[in-house]
């Protein structure tokens, strides 16, 4: 299964494909802000508040005057940037405390399986606005805590994909032939364990992004990085939506909505290609 | 058991079953579920012996008890003299590259993510032995993968069920083990290709004089390779002895059974089949265990257990065992 | 007159690969109450074969030929029409059933599916004939209110063959029957197959790898190499007198209790491509007797008696020497 033989089948998959391109759009997005961006974001053009799409501006301005396409396309830097760093820490946490909880089992199973149980239970808007306040509401503080709040999940899928693998014949053969728990696991568990892992991260991404949305849009976070959640936050709080002023709201979201579904995709589809036993579909059908 | 590479002596592993919520509270323990209930046996130095049964027997769990796989409820397990269930674990893990296994599945046997020449130079990676790529393929070549330098390179899911048997044989023999479990090594292969596959673990045997405990419900199996035969049925041993003597002149009723079923070319069916299935582990029948479906089952079967003695050169565990002998009621079809 | 008669059958699979012709060109016949064993390795088509009578087939297979049963070309009936023929006149017993049953329905009530579907009982009157059929297969009526996991291997085999046979087809498809099973249950139930034919005149065609099992209590057997049949027979002449080297090698592989010690010869070399099979006969690259003639050889089966034919050139006419047994 090398890799070129799976992204083959991947891109042939109409789900992949599309959230592919979805990603790809937005990572160009961000990647060429500067390029690509009409104005400075921070621009204020005093004369033009508040403005519904115009040739000038085609999504219109904000109610200081900023160019709110400039703003989205900025945007896109932060929202993806926490998403991919959050997903990140709640990975790898989760893959290390999923492996070693499946792998070990007893009595080391059941206490981080309690921790995980803990944390999945948390309400998450709850702890993020603690958190915010006691260790201080920056950007790195966001990432920490969603990262904290995700990892839970990839856990539960680490541990119960551990499972399956540490039941397997080779597992034995390779400890019989002397092989000792930190090699098998490295060399035998994980291996098989991470495109279970991949596909999860693609959804944990998706979670992250809407998260990182949804406490910015609160007030947890540093309101003055320009994301898609910060736009929305100033759309409310300026009174822009009560107006009706759907220039103002509508594209955040709808950025939020579009990153959400290309992450979600391309994790339904890497699951497809990377464990067929999943794939929904009947199998045998009359000819 | 000087002599001997390997034996287990007076070997019983007992499995705890599941308790349903009503006995959980009525604090009652329900019988365990006893696969290997009192089992001696002798494995000698470069001998392929056949250890015969079917499910339920305790074969498969005999086998890995000998090699620590699993513990054994009570009961020694030696090697090379030395006695080796009560070891520590680093003194264990010394002990385990001398004795390897392969296993009956061919797909779950093999690391799908590993190329063939990493799963076969893997127990020499482990144990600090260079893993030379000279090596590898001298075993993969006596193993029958011939070119062995056109495999070296494979995934296991571009090989064939006989082909990654091939490759896990040549895995659990790179260490040069003094004794191998080969747990229903060809169950899962095609007819066609069992005898070969047979055939490379004679050649093995020939070649490093390994002791092989080859483990099979099929006596045409044991027949191709076994220099002995044991035959065993809910956790005891019923009959024991050389191939020959126990397929041509079996003395147990079931070895008999086991004989009347196996499919010949060409063929029938026996005329009389023992009537309904083997009884479970939990709830073994008193007095002989086989009572239950023996053809010649008398009442004394019922109450006394038989002892394992010597009948004719084999160790059988029936009461009429000579009787059986002589034919005086035969089940075999030949 | 036969119950089936299977003409020119091809399934072909589309992948990605290539056309995987998996059956190519299968001609074949079987009798009313009559046990056909169809042999072949993994690989060959026979399971294939098997879904392509019961037309469950993925939805990339192409069938071309005729399959006539009872009178009429399956093949040319719809989708509805043909839902009244699976599993009410062919039934099929697929491998590993057993593992198939569904593990939060009774068993009796599984076996009182398909009376409910085909034969429009009402519940209780399809459980009642469940426990009718379930006894006839050797399951107690205790044992039939069971679910599956409580039940061995054997009756769980015992329990999809009464499935099968519930609405008495004309013919029964079983294939593997008797994988995983234990030597004696595998006699066991080889034994109730056979008494099925007998009581109900139910037509069988038995696929295995296995040939010395299916000899054992087949009436004809049917060998298949690389999609195609090489050769068919009756029991004693596949057996005592085959004539294709295939089946002659496939004999002398099979590994005996009679021989003591003695290996059984292995078939050298693999099975062809099925997306790119050669031309000419395809056991030739295998064959110890290939000659110039074979490479031409389009597959006829060359009729030696009435009930025995062999597709080989060495059958024409020129005489054969046998692999010693």
């Amino acid at each position: 299964m090398s890799a070129r033989s799976t992204l083959k089948k991947y891109l042939s998959n109409r789900k992949g494909s599309v959230g592919l391109a979805i990603l790809l759009v937005l990572v160009f997005m961000a990647l060429l802000a500067p390029v690509i961006s009409p104005y400075k974001p921070t621009q204020i053009d005093p004369t033009a508040i508040l403005q519904p799409p115009s040739a000038k501006h085609l999504l219109g301005t904000n109610e200081v005057g900023e160019d709110i396409l400039s703003l989205i396309i900025w945007g896109s830097r932060i929202s993806l940037l926490v998403g991919f760093l959050a997903t990140f820490v709640a990975v790898l946490v989760g893959t290390a405390v999923g492996v070693v909880a499946g792998y070990m089992g007893g009595l080391t199973d059941e206490a981080l399986m309690r921790i995980t149980d803990f944390f999945l239970v948390i309400p998450a808007v709850v702890l993020a606005i603690v958190v915010a306040a006691v260790l201080g509401n920056t950007l790195l503080n966001v990432i920490l805590i969603i990262g904290l709040l995700s990892w839970p999940s990839t856990a539960r899928v680490v541990r119960s994909a551990t499972l399956v693998y540490k039941q397997m014949p080779f597992v034995e053969a390779s400890k019989c032939a002397g092989a000792g728990t930190a090699y098998i696991l490295r060399r035998h568990i994980l291996p098989n364990v991470l495109p279970l892992v991949y596909a999860n991260t693609s959804l944990t991404i998706a979670n992250s992004i809407f998260t990182q949305a949804a406490l910015v849009f609160l007030g947890v976070g540093d309101i003055n990085d320009i994301s898609w959640g910060q736009i929305l936050h100033f759309a409310y709080a300026s009174g822009a939506i009560t107006a009706g002023d759907y220039w103002y709201a509508v594209p955040p979201g709808l950025m939020i909505v579009v990153a959400v579904l290309g992450f979600a995709l391309t994790g339904y589809a890497l699951d497809e290609v990377l464990n067929p036993k999943l794939k929904a579909g009947v199998v045998f059908e009359s000819a | 058991m000087n002599e001997s590479l390997v034996s287990g002596v007076n070997l019983t592993k007992h499995f705890e079953s599941r308790r349903s919520p009503i006995e959980f509270l009525a604090g009652r323990r329900p019988p365990p579920i006893r696969a290997v209930d009192g089992v001696t046996i002798e494995i000698q130095r470069g001998e392929i012996l056949a250890l015969v049964g079917e499910s339920g027997s305790g074969k498969t769990t005999l086998g890995r008890l000998l090699l620590l796989l699993e513990r054994p409820t009570s009961g020694e397990v030696w090697f090379d003299g030395q006695r080796i269930d009560n070891v520590g674990s680093r003194t264990l893990r010394a002990y385990r590259r001398r004795m390897q296994m392969i296993y009956q599945d061919p797909y779950g046997s093999l690391n799908p993510k590993l190329r063939v020449s990493e799963i076969v130079s893997e127990p020499l990676r482990v144990n600090g032995v260079e893993a030379k790529k000279d090596r590898v393929t001298e075993y993969l070549a006596v193993s029958g993968l011939r070119p062995p330098e056109k495999f070296l390179d494979r995934y296991p899911h571009e090989l064939s069920g006989g082909q990654r048997q091939r490759v896990a044989i040549a895995r659990a023999m790179i260490l040069e083990p003094e004794f191998v479990v080969a747990d229903e090594p060809v169950s899962m292969l095609d007819v066609s290709l069992r005898s070969e596959i047979l055939g490379v673990i004679k050649r093995f045997n020939q070649m490093l004089k390994t002791s092989f405990l080859l483990i099979t419900h099929d006596l045409a199996v044991a027949a191709q390779v076994s220099s002995r035969i044991m035959v065993m049925y809910l956790g005891r041993v019923v009959e024991e002895g050389d191939t020959l003597g126990v397929l041509r002149r079996p003395k147990h009723p079931y070895t008999q059974t086991l004989l009347s079923v196996v499919p010949r070319l060409g063929g029938s069916l026996p005329k009389e089949l023992p009537k309904g299935e083997i009884p479970s582990a939990k709830n073994i029948p008193s007095g002989c265990r086989f009572h239950t479906r023996c053809a010649y089952a008398l009442e004394v079967c019922s109450t006394e257990e038989p002892e394992l003695r010597l009948v004719d050169g084999s160790r059988v565990s029936c009461h009429f065992a000579e009787r059986i002998l002589s034919g005086s009621t035969n089940l075999s079809t030949s | 007159m036969s119950l089936l008669d299977i003409e020119n059958l091809k399934v072909y699979f589309a992948t990605r690969a290539g056309t995987v012709r998996a059956v190519d060109g299968v001609e074949l016949s079987v009798g009313t109450g009559e046990v056909l064993g169809l042999a072949g390795e993994s690989g060959s088509g026979k399971t294939t074969l098997g879904y392509a009578l019961m037309r469950v087939l993925p939805r990339n297979a192409k069938l071309d030929g005729k399959i006539i049963f009872d009178g009429r070309d399956l093949l040319t009936l719809s989708a509805n029409e043909f839902n009244r023929v699976r599993g009410r006149e062919i039934a099929m017993v697929f491998q590993g059933s057993m593992n198939s049953l569904n593990p939060v329905v009774r068993v009796e009530e599984q076996v009182a599916e398909p009376l409910i579907l085909h034969s429009g009982m009402n519940g209780d009157e399809a459980k009642k004939r469940a426990r009718e059929l379930l006894a006839e297969v050797g399951v107690s009526a205790d044992k039939a209110k069971s679910y599956p996991h409580e039940l061995s291997g054997g009756l769980k085999q015992r329990v999809a063959i009464a499935m099968a046979i519930s609405t008495r087809p004309k013919l029964l498809i079983a294939d593997e029957p008797t994988t995983a099973l234990d030597v004696v249950t595998q006699a066991q139930i080889l034994r109730l197959i056979s008494e099925l034919r007998d009581r109900f005149g139910l037509s069988v065609i038995m696929i295995s790898h296995d040939l010395s099992l299916l000899s054992e209590v087949c009436d004809r057997l049917a060998i298949m190499y690389a999609g195609k049949i090489v050769e068919v027979g009756s029991k004693a002449e596949i057996v005592k007198t085959p004539e294709h080297p295939y089946t002659q090698a496939l004999l002398a592989s099979i590994p005996s209790v009679e021989r003591v010690g003695e290996d059984s010869p292995s078939i050298p070399g693999e099975p062809p491509d099925p997306i790119n099979p050669p031309s000419g006969c395809r056991f030739m690259p295998r064959c110890a007797y290939a000659r110039r003639e074979c490479e031409e050889f389009d597959g006829y089966l060359y009729e030696l008696s009435s009930t025995h034919r062999a597709a080989c050139v060495l059958v024409g006419g020129k005489p054969i020497e046998r692999i010693p047994r």
